[in-house]
Parts: structure tokens; sequence; C-alpha cells
């Protein structure tokens, strides 16, 4: 993840470690560089507007 | 005849990520909002948004916005490679056609203002009358 929504993933990953007992880790914040993947596609998909 | 025309895409969000159960958390998304905006070649702005069926009804949004050449042209070779998927890949490609006249200067022309009425027309007819899905034949071919 890029953005600092990674605080509510990071909370359910630390959930489900905690039920399942598993240990998934918590990765940081996404810093490689946006031409390389189709993420700021999504976010467009999201929240873009074409006028 | 028109001489301009004006075609942008714009990315609008809240300023700040914010959880109604716990207000400690309230973390600024400027820092990916500058990261777009670089990577687009533009500049982040922000502004009021008013939405009557929310609670909190005004709120500032940042914008990015694709208002220049340089940032256009950036824009559309990253669509080429990673389009979108849902309804707003009929836009994407309406508004690169549009911007493919004006590239070529043809939106100066009759036909090509004939061919701008045409798509910006059919930007809206797809979207209404169950346009074709098929361009998600290529979800699995992107990353």
């Amino acid at each position: 993840m890029r953005t600092p929504k990674i605080e509510a993933l990071h909370r359910l990953i630390t959930r489900f470690n905690s039920k399942h007992n598993t240990n998934i880790p918590l990765l940081g914040i996404d810093t490689t560089p946006l031409n390389y993947s189709s993420w700021l596609s999504g976010i467009l998909d999201a929240h873009g507007t074409c006028i | 005849m028109p001489i301009g025309i004006i075609y942008y895409l714009r990315l609008s969000q809240k300023q700040n990520y914010t959880r109604k159960l716990d207000t400690s958390v309230n973390v600024s998304n400027y820092s990916f909002r500058l990261e777009i905006a670089a990577s687009l070649k533009t500049d982040v702005a922000s502004r009021e948004r008013n939405r009557n069926y929310l609670i909190e009804r005004i709120y500032e949004v940042s914008e990015v916005r694709t208002h220049k050449l340089e940032s256009k042209l950036v824009l559309f070779d990253y669509l080429s490679k990673f389009p979108l998927f849902g309804y707003k890949y009929f836009d994407q490609f309406y508004l690169n056609k549009i911007h493919n006249l004006f590239l070529n200067k043809e939106h100066k022309t009759l036909v090509g203002k004939a061919k701008l009425n045409q798509y910006t027309n059919l930007k809206i007819v797809e979207v209404n009358n169950q346009p074709s899905w098929d361009h998600l034949n290529n979800l699995t071919k992107t990353n």
C-alpha cells in the first residue's frame, strides 16, 4: 500500500495474526516508482474524473 | 469553431485519512498526492467541496489535475500500459481520442469539431447503453 490507509490494513493483519495464531508481517509503505505498476490506475478508477 | 479545448483528468480526495471510531487517527494524504503529482508532472491543489448528502457537508479536498500538455502525455502513456477497468475506461478511451485530435490540431477543423462532438457524446452513450466490457479480458495482462 502507498497511502495512510495502511493503518487499517495493519490493524486487520494484527487482529488476524492474533486470532489465527499466524505471523503475517506488517510491511511498510510501497515506495516503488508509480509508473512500474497499475496502482495509479486503480486509484484513478476509484477517485478520478475525466473532464 | 473551437480554437482551444479543455480536457483533463482530475484526481480528488479528502485531505486527511481519519477514523470516526478513533479520532487519534488523522493522517494527511498529502505525501502520496505529491508523489502522484510529481509523477504526472503537475502539482497538488486544494479546494473546498460541498456534499449535501454527507454529515460532514463541506470539507477540504486535495486535487491533482493533468491540465498541462506534459501531464497529459505522461498520463496517456501510463494508461496505455495500465488501462482503467471500470466505467471510467470509456472516459479514458474517448478522452484519449480527444487528446489525439488536439495533438494533431484536428480540433481546429470542421471535421475535427464533428469528431470532438462525437467522442464527447459517445463517452456518455456508451456508459448508458450496456457497454461492451471486452477490455476486461486484458485484466490479467497487467501487473
